[in-house]
């Protein structure tokens, strides 16, 4: 699972040589919790069926003084896209308000006959690189 | 941890030892001798092991816990009894029992060494709360073996399965979401288990053929080609033709001797491949044990 512009591979499995920093909540609260899209990113379907995502990010003073030198927009955001592959487009379809992580991991799971475990890596890191550009919120 | 009789149970293999549990003890950390399994309160099992050289003794062994453990939980650090359970579980070996608490969490477990073998193991059970021992533990623990009775090495981890010939020993793994790798090395020739998945998904855009080129770089190299053999199974074999071609591989650093087999396991969804290669002949009829030993659970 992949979001194929930018920073490349996600869904690296790393629960197998998980980095433990103390996140505040366990793993079980984590897994109920609910995702949900922010209503900054607009979503539209390629050819292929993959998901094309738009959203505005915020840039650092110096990188946003930099791009107003070259003519850039004066506002301190710039626009992203993000293209999905087939699994993280499926991922983002499962993405209601209303699923939990955990219905999202079994229904991932049940679908491609994978591993739980790593299905819910795959899912649980696709889900955290969604939320850290701002895509999608944790309820 | 939850006396979970009627719960299905698995077996774990790995890198020499193997052990029943039950299924929702998932593998947390794997290291090459270290297993980490849990579930989604924290972790419940822990196993690390080495082989032994010299003489072998419980209490150093103690001594290494304890520097290993925070300082606070070091003071609690208690040598003790096994639970009569788990000693007759564990007759075959020498053991000692060792437990320490914190606040939250306690933990029980064992120094297991293998006369036969002169393996060491450390076991330790994680306890919370109201948890308390049964069946459970005492289940693992008879079925804990860490050597094998015949000359394979039997590997059982997540959904894959396999016996490799006991003298290829594990030199890396990797177990990325949809890219499992184990590779193995005799000293003379290199051994790689892969599994891929879903492979559905892998298939919608390649062929097996085509994966094979991807995964293992084939393109412009016409020297290795993968052929399709059977309907899901994809095969190709390189051997230097002349002895001139056997030395400029050796001197290329490229093993000579490549052979490379990979198959759809439908009805789970995966691929499946064995790579092997060296600088002598590949044994066919190994490679061939091989792969009809490793399987997709």
């Amino acid at each position: 699972m992949t979001a194929k512009r930018s920073t490349g591979s996600v869904a690296i499995m790393k629960a197998f040589k998980k980095n433990r920093k103390q996140s505040g909540i366990s793993r079980a609260e984590a897994l109920q919790s609910t995702p949900a899209k922010t209503l900054q990113v607009n979503e539209s379907r390629l050819e292929t069926g993959d998901v094309l995502l738009s959203y505005s990010a915020t840039v650092r003073p110096w990188f946003s003084g930099l791009i107003k030198r070259f003519g850039g927009p004066a506002s301190g955001t710039i626009h992203k896209k993000l293209q999905l592959d087939a699994l993280g487009t499926e991922v983002w379809d499962l993405i209601d308000g209303k699923r939990t992580v955990r219905k999202m991991i079994q229904e991932f799971t049940e679908k491609h006959q994978l591993h739980p475990r790593e299905a819910e890596v795959a899912v649980t890191r696709f889900l955290r690189e969604l939320g850290s550009r701002g895509l999608v919120g944790m309820r | 941890m939850v006396d979970t009789a009627h719960t299905p149970w698995r077996q774990i293999a790995w890198n020499g030892i193997r052990f029943d549990c039950p299924v929702d003890w998932e593998i947390g950390q794997i290291g090459l001798q270290y297993l980490m399994l849990e579930t989604e309160e924290g972790p419940v099992l822990e196993l690390k092991w080495n082989p032994v050289r010299g003489r072998f003794s419980h209490k150093s062994q103690l001594r290494r816990l304890a520097a290993f453990h925070r300082r606070r939980l070091r003071k609690t650090l208690r040598e003790g009894p096994l639970p009569a359970a788990w000693a007759e579980a564990l007759e075959d070996y020498h053991t000692t029992g060792f437990s320490w608490h914190a606040e939250s969490v306690a933990g029980r477990g064992a120094i297991v060494y293998c006369p036969q073998c002169r393996n060491a193991t450390l076991i330790q059970f994680f306890y919370r709360d109201s948890d308390r021992t049964g069946s459970v533990t005492r289940r693992m623990l008879a079925s804990f073996l860490d050597h094998s009775q015949n000359r394979t090495t039997l590997w059982a981890v997540y959904d894959i399965r396999a016996e490799v010939p006991a003298e290829y020993k594990l030199k890396s793994h990797r177990f990325d979401a949809g890219d499992f790798e184990l590779a193995f090395s005799n000293g003379k020739q290199q051994m790689t288990l892969h599994r891929w998945s879903p492979a559905l998904i892998l298939l919608t855009t390649h062929n097996l053929k085509e994966i094979a080129s991807v995964r293992f770089d084939l393109f412009g190299k016409q020297s290795l080609s993968i052929e399709m053999v059977e309907t899901a199974v994809a095969e190709g074999s390189i051997a230097p033709s002349s002895i001139g071609s056997l030395w400029k591989n050796r001197l290329q650093g490229k093993p000579p001797y490549r052979c490379i087999r990979l198959w759809h396991v439908e009805e789970k969804n995966r691929i499946l491949c064995v790579q092997m290669e060296g600088n002598q002949p590949i044994d066919r009829e190994a490679f061939n044990r091989i792969c009809r030993n490793y399987e997709s659970l």
